[in-house]
């Protein structure tokens, strides 16, 4: 290699090396005891509102509000060290969420691969047509005509078309995952559904035959 | 005239370059797409045989009940024949043919699996197969003989073959699917009581109380409940569901909701109210003990009389708290009602009446047999039970059973065991799980 290429790539590669250096090292906001200001404020609110801060919201960080962070923190298994960062934020709701993930919960699974068919089936239907989607794929669970747990329902061959475009894959928004929740905690708008399809999208006549059970938006839930 | 003889060979070059690269990418592509075609039909084919596979075992071990006369072969039998119908069931799933031409088949595997666990379950409280009995898995065993055949049938004539499996989603008029459609064999009727019975899935609401009301009178049902003027719904149409309902939404302090009443009795089904949400926190054990006593006021307000919280799930900045009514010291868990609770307000913002309604009615519950101090000897010496309190608990078999419940500890993991208070039978057990949402009973 000629020396004259060499100071270019050299250079090139200094430059992507700041570029993903850039890339990880955006600083997190932090606050911790001596903090002061309207986020502060609204860390306070939020811990009062949720019964792990007794004192005054008034928006300087002192020693009672680092006792209530720990306990937060130690109740919601972050690292407990009284400095609200990102996932103490986030997990306050003061911080946008980073994105929809299954968190370690129990059932988590089962309830992200349901917000995820309800993204894909039904986003920017009302949220009680959300709900609804959500319902449909656990009244089949239930149901003796189909598989026996979510996955299998879901994964059903040709059971979604959002399985066979690849939308199923794509990340959940916060109002699926709620959705999702409802419906694992039994909120049924459908009316016990077992189908439901976008009339002005299908013009197959077995499911047009099904007894309809209610019209939610641009859905109509059937038996 | 040299430079334009040179363009000349560039461009042809370039040419031969491009459709050189294109034949060989399609070639690419195609090879790609084979590749994926063969594992596809790999799968489905694999699928395929389990079925058939399935099916024949299904029926040997089905007969050879007739021809077993101890518990244990009994037992063997039946376990076997349950787990395979969850094989057998996920093997159909797979298959890439229509739901209408596969979901009698589905129900019949379910059924039949579902039958056996209730005959285990019979075998292990000490009782025998009855004649009846015998002779309905006789018949499950023929019907899954004819299943066999009949996949027997189109294996020979090659089907599904290398040319794979037609996707024909829902469209059974399609001849296609006619291929592997069930949709008009007859399988037996099972007359019998678990999860998958005819009896449970027609199960009929037993709250929802007399009478038919009218659209404009569910309006001012749902109007009273919400302390709004009756303008302020909007009628959002009718849900001809297991409890058929009225549903209505409008805006309250800013925000939407939505609430169902039936038509019989006019009852609230459920109702929801927008909430600001999105916090996934849990509160603190005394905040939350602060917002069941919410639930519990809300609910001795509304009409539900006196209950018990038993467990919670917190999202989207609410709490939702299951509750069920207690009568005369006994907690009825059929009849568990969900209040959803905003947690920065104390507000309640939802409402979910389904299994009342479905299941609440006048009962007249017998006094316990075994007394507290009876039933905890038949409880596990490793728990240490923290709480005992009388609970009225639905059964798989559609049945309530009057129990006593031990709430309590093993080692670190918390568990809830159900003692029936007339016969001392272990009912059920449930585990607690807890969560970053909130507790989880399995």
């Amino acid at each position: 290699m000629g020396k004259r290429l060499k100071i270019p790539l050299a250079i090139l590669l200094i430059l992507f090396a700041v570029l993903f250096y850039g890339c990880e090292a955006i600083p997190a906001v932090s606050y911790k005891l001596g903090s002061s200001g309207e986020a502060v404020r609204e860390i306070q609110q939020r811990l009062k509102d949720w019964g792990y801060y007794n004192g005054v919201v008034d928006g300087k960080y002192g020693e009672a509000t680092r006792a209530a962070v720990i306990w937060f923190q130690k109740k919601h298994g972050i690292t407990a060290d009284g400095i609200v960062g990102a996932q103490t934020a986030e997990k306050l709701g003061v911080a946008a969420p980073t994105g929809g993930s299954p968190s370690s919960s129990g059932n988590s699974n089962d309830v992200y691969l349901l917000a995820r068919l309800v993204y894909g089936e039904a986003r920017g239907e009302p949220y009680k047509g959300m709900v609804a989607v959500a319902a449909v794929v656990l009244n089949r669970v239930e149901s003796s005509k189909f598989p026996g747990s979510i996955a299998k329902v879901i994964y059903q061959s040709g059971a979604f078309s959002v399985v066979n475009d690849g939308q199923i894959n794509l990340a959940p928004n916060q109002q699926s995952l709620d959705a999702a929740r409802d419906a694992m905690n039994g909120w049924d708008p459908s009316g016990g559904a077992l189908f439901y399809y976008a009339p002005s999208k299908t013009s197959n006549q077995w499911i047009r035959s099904r007894e309809v059970i209610c019209t939610i938006a641009n859905h109509v839930f059937c038996k | 005239m040299f430079r334009k003889k040179w363009v000349r060979i560039t461009v042809i070059c370039l040419a031969c370059a491009v459709v050189v690269g294109l034949s060989v990418y399609t070639i690419i592509l195609h090879d790609q797409n084979r590749n994926l075609k063969n594992q596809m039909t790999a799968v489905y084919q694999k699928s395929f045989d389990e079925l058939m596979t399935d099916m024949n075992s299904l029926q040997t071990k089905l007969y050879k009940l007739e021809a077993a006369s101890g518990l244990n072969q009994y037992s063997m039998l039946l376990t076997d024949v349950w787990r395979q119908t969850g094989d057998t069931e996920s093997s159909i799933a797979a298959l890439p043919v229509s739901y209408a031409g596969t979901s009698t088949l589905t129900q019949f595997v379910n059924r039949t699996g579902d039958y056996c666990r209730t005959l285990l379950r019979k075998l292990s409280l000490g009782q025998k197969i009855s004649e009846e009995e015998y002779v309905q898995v006789k018949e499950l065993a023929a019907s899954c003989g004819k299943v066999a055949n009949s996949l027997q049938d189109l294996y020979t004539k090659g089907y599904p073959g290398d040319t794979g499996f037609t996707q024909d989603v829902y469209t059974p008029e399609d001849k296609t699917a006619g291929n592997l459609d069930f949709s008009n064999q007859d399988f037996p009727r099972l007359q019998y009581d678990g999860p998958f019975s005819e009896s449970t899935e027609n199960k009929k609401p037993e709250g929802l109380g007399e009478g038919q009301v009218t659209d404009a009178a569910a309006a001012a049902v749902a109007a009273k409940f919400l302390g709004l003027d009756m303008a302020a719904l909007t009628h959002d149409g009718e849900t001809n569901g297991r409890i058929t309902s009225y549903s209505f939404s409008g805006e309250m302090e800013g925000r939407n909701f939505v609430i169902s009443v039936s038509k019989q009795g006019g009852q609230i089904l459920w109702y929801r109210w927008d909430n600001g949400g999105g916090i996934s926190a849990v509160p603190t054990d005394q905040r939350y003990q602060a917002l069941t006593k919410v639930a519990q006021k809300y609910l001795l307000d509304k009409g539900y009389g006196t209950s018990a919280a038993s467990y919670a799930q917190f999202y989207n900045g609410m709490a939702v708290i299951n509750l069920a009514p207690v009568e005369n010291d006994v907690i009825l868990y059929p009849d568990l009602i969900k209040v959803w609770v905003d947690i920065s307000s104390g507000r309640v913002v939802g409402l979910d009446t389904n299994n009342y309604l479905m299941s609440h009615k006048k009962r007249d519950l017998k006094q316990p047999a075994l007394d507290k101090d009876a039933a905890k000897e038949k409880v596990t010496k490793g728990l240490m039970v923290s709480s005992t309190r009388l609970a009225l608990i639905p059964l798989e078999t559609n049945e309530e059973k009057l129990c006593w419940e031990f709430t309590g500890r093993i080692e670190d993991r918390d568990y809830i065991i159900y003692i029936n208070a007339q016969s001392g039978l272990e009912e059920d057990i449930l585990m607690i799980q807890h969560t970053n949402d909130g507790e989880l009973v399995m």
